[in-house]
């Protein structure tokens, strides 16, 4: 069985925080980013009432999809293995791990070549299959890099968002034999390229995520504009394409709406380079393609989302990204500081689902609840109202029906819940209304000068001298 | 019990009590679909094509073999990768092609990928149809035309006749009644590969072809 590296970004999530934000640098390649991208996103919803009208199908299909998800999978499956992919069940990350081990090992499998999937990062699959000795190699030009440079993604559609070409160039002149220090990007690529064309052509196995299922064809759709999927999904003998539960959709053309959605939301494409969609491996009359392909579908917590009518909605995203291009935090601290696979507003949202409430809450925490990812999301998932309500369940009294996820109830104190507590008695009391604030009012010199985080850049808050009550009735006499 | 029957199981668990409707995806294409005829889609199309790099020239069923071997010895190519019993290719092989090595894909993979993969600088396939919108172009890969050339040579030389060039990918799949059965593989293309990883600058020719040429292949007497 494989060991995945625990993650816990409640921890020390305020120190990386902190940490980027006293690294001027870092935050300017942020910034030029997100304004790069929240560009490109613009140019392509010049028509508002076809961007709602489009939301809306977007939203409508994925809400369809996953209030039939149990028929919808069972049908994916049998589709799948008529075609001649094998379908397997992973419940967590080892699961999926151990899936993808029996099967390279059966193969004899030394090498993995890897096309962009986050789900492979979720589950930690590098350090698995390094552990049994069996190489992975990232293929996509940005996770190349973060792979070399020995770092994680910090953005799911764009790994590398994080480094310049400066420090690129320096990272390939050190790590890849033979490379002189060059800060041409065409000719980095083209480094690139050549370091991974053999790494294609000598693998045993190839990896991918998907963007798509589709029950009624069995259907798996990638996207990309690299050609490094499609080398994934094709050269080597035996493909694995590894995914969440909650990608499917039932018809073949429910994609085009979604495909349009997520291409245009996430980097302000109309449309990827490729748009490769497999059926099933190679035929017998066939010269090309995979022999075996096999498919493995995570859960890792997805369906504790999905057991809840509010936090099922989390299940509706699609992965593009556009949440953190637009989020005021993530602009500002980057991927890295959230400490999770995914990062900004949904991986404040989904995170907790997969590792715990308990590791994860201080996310939910980090938003100004101002809705710019609302506004952006291509499914409409209520994410300020999901976040709102993982706060609460942070503060829960665990082993009640208030507490209902694992880990609710972590950020809950006892000084914090005998405040709230009696602030509730208070408010819903108008005695105790009335002689608390009599209280407040006359002993407002009482007030502390020291207020946790409000006073760190504001005055103290102090109550009025005279109560609304009291000057109500001054105006009377 | 079996991690599929658990999740299975657990999926099943909650009342999702209001079963939303199918979505009307058809109804939205019909509402906002243009209505074009093949001139106006096939101009869409080259505007989508060339703001991604790829290159387009208009051709008829007769000049369209000369026309590329034109271009072809223009970018000094020197072997191209052809599909096994297809019209346009043997169209192609009963051509003089001075300085031009024709390779039929003739068997699989394993046996010469190494030449694929190192010796092979082009490649000429068959587009099945093509999107107006987005700029892409259909390619059902079979055991004539295999996936592999659209993919490893340098430059991909793709043939489209105008007329199977479609609106939007919606009107493609359900024209072509795509859900009644998918091939292994199928694909949409829209340009060279090409990758914005490093600092969101735009670099062509990432993993795939560095360029894609297209040859609009109109009617017999009317080029454009």
């Amino acid at each position: 069985m494989s060991k995945v590296v625990q993650i816990h970004p409640a921890k020390d999530f305020k120190a990386r925080s902190k940490a980027v934000l006293d690294n001027p640098g870092q935050r300017k390649n942020f910034r030029g980013a997100m304004d790069f991208l929240q560009a490109k996103r613009r140019a392509q919803f010049v028509d508002q009432d076809e961007l709602q009208g489009l939301r809306e199908l977007g939203a409508s299909i994925r809400r369809y999809s996953l209030a039939n998800l149990p028929r919808l999978l069972e049908q994916l499956e049998s589709k799948l293995t008529a075609n001649g992919v094998q379908v397997h069940w992973a419940e967590n990350a080892a699961d999926a791990n151990a899936i993808a081990l029996k099967i390279a090992e059966r193969v004899n499998a030394r090498r993995i070549i890897k096309g962009k999937s986050m789900v492979s990062e979720e589950v930690g699959f590098n350090h698995a299959m390094e552990a049994a000795g069996i190489e992975a190699f990232e293929s996509d030009m940005g996770e190349y890099i973060v792979q070399l440079a020995g770092e994680a993604p910090s953005h799911i559609i764009m790994p590398a968002i994080h480094k310049t070409k400066q420090e690129i160039a320096q990272l390939f002149a050190d790590e890849v034999p033979g490379v002189t220090y060059t800060e041409d990007v065409d000719a980095l690529i083209q480094i690139g390229r050549r370091v991974l064309r053999r790494k294609f052509a000598e693998a045993d196995i190839g990896l991918s995520g998907v963007n798509f299922m589709v029950a009624e064809t069995g259907t798996l759709c990638l996207i990309e504009n690299e050609g490094n999927g499609r080398m994934c999904t094709t050269v080597p003998k035996v493909h694995i394409a590894i995914t969440g539960i909650e990608k499917v959709v039932e018809k073949l053309d429910h994609v085009p709406p979604l495909l349009s959605l997520l291409t245009r939301s996430a980097t302000g494409q109309p449309v990827t380079t490729y748009v490769n969609m497999i059926s099933g491996p190679r035929k017998a009359d066939e010269k090309d393609g995979p022999q075996e392909v096999h498919l493995i579908l995570l859960d890792n917590g997805r369906t504790q989302a999905y057991a809840d009518d509010e936090l099922r909605a989390t299940l509706q995203c699609i992965r593009c990204g556009a949440c953190m291009n637009h989020c005021p935090v993530y602009a500002r601290i980057g991927g890295h500081a959230y400490g999770t696979t995914y990062p900004g507003p949904i991986g404040a949202i989904i995170s907790p689902h997969m590792l715990g409430l308990d590791a994860t809450y201080p996310l939910a925490f980090a938003s100004t609840l101002c809705g710019a990812c609302n506004e952006v999301c291509p499914v409409k998932i209520p994410i300020t109202d999901i976040l709102v309500r993982l706060r609460n369940e942070a503060q829960a009294k665990p082993e009640t029906e208030e507490a209902t996820l694992r880990g609710s109830g972590a950020a809950r104190t006892v000084a914090a819940s005998t405040v709230w507590s009696m602030w509730s008695q208070v408010y819903s009391k108008s005695g105790l209304y009335k002689l608390a604030s009599w209280f407040m009012s006359r002993g407002r010199s009482l007030s502390p000068s020291e207020q946790g985080a409000w006073t760190r850049s504001r005055t103290p808050l102090v109550p009025a001298p005279k109560r609304l009550r009291d000057l109500m009735k001054d105006r009377e006499s | 019990m079996s991690a599929r029957d658990e999740i299975l199981n657990r999926l099943r668990k909650p009342n999702v009590a209001a079963q939303p409707v199918l979505p009307d995806v058809a109804g939205w294409f019909e509402s906002h679909a243009r209505s074009e005829d093949i001139a106006q889609r096939t101009a869409r199309l080259r505007t989508a094509l060339e703001a991604v790099h790829a290159e387009l020239h208009d051709v008829t069923h007769d000049n369209w073999a000369s026309v590329l071997l034109e271009i072809a010895a223009s970018k000094g190519m020197r072997q191209m990768l052809i599909g096994t019993n297809t019209p346009h290719g043997a169209e192609l092989l009963a051509c003089q092609t001075d300085g031009l090595q024709l390779l039929p894909y003739d068997k699989p993979v394993d046996s010469w990928q190494d030449l694929l993969f190192d010796g092979v600088d082009s490649a000429l396939t068959l587009a099945r149809g093509a999107v107006a919108e987005t700029g892409s172009l259909i390619l059902w890969p079979s055991p004539a035309e295999p996936r592999l050339m659209s993919l490893v040579p340098s430059t991909h030389f793709v043939l489209l006749d105008v007329d199977t060039i479609h609106t939007d990918f919606f009107a493609a799949m359900t024209a072509e009644s795509w859900s009644e059965g998918m091939p292994t593989n199928a694909l949409l293309i829209c340009g060279p590969s090409k990758t914005a990883d490093i600092q969101q600058t735009l670099a062509y020719g990432a993993h795939g072809p560095k360029e894609l040429v297209v040859l609009l292949r109109h009617a017999s007497g009317s080029p454009k």
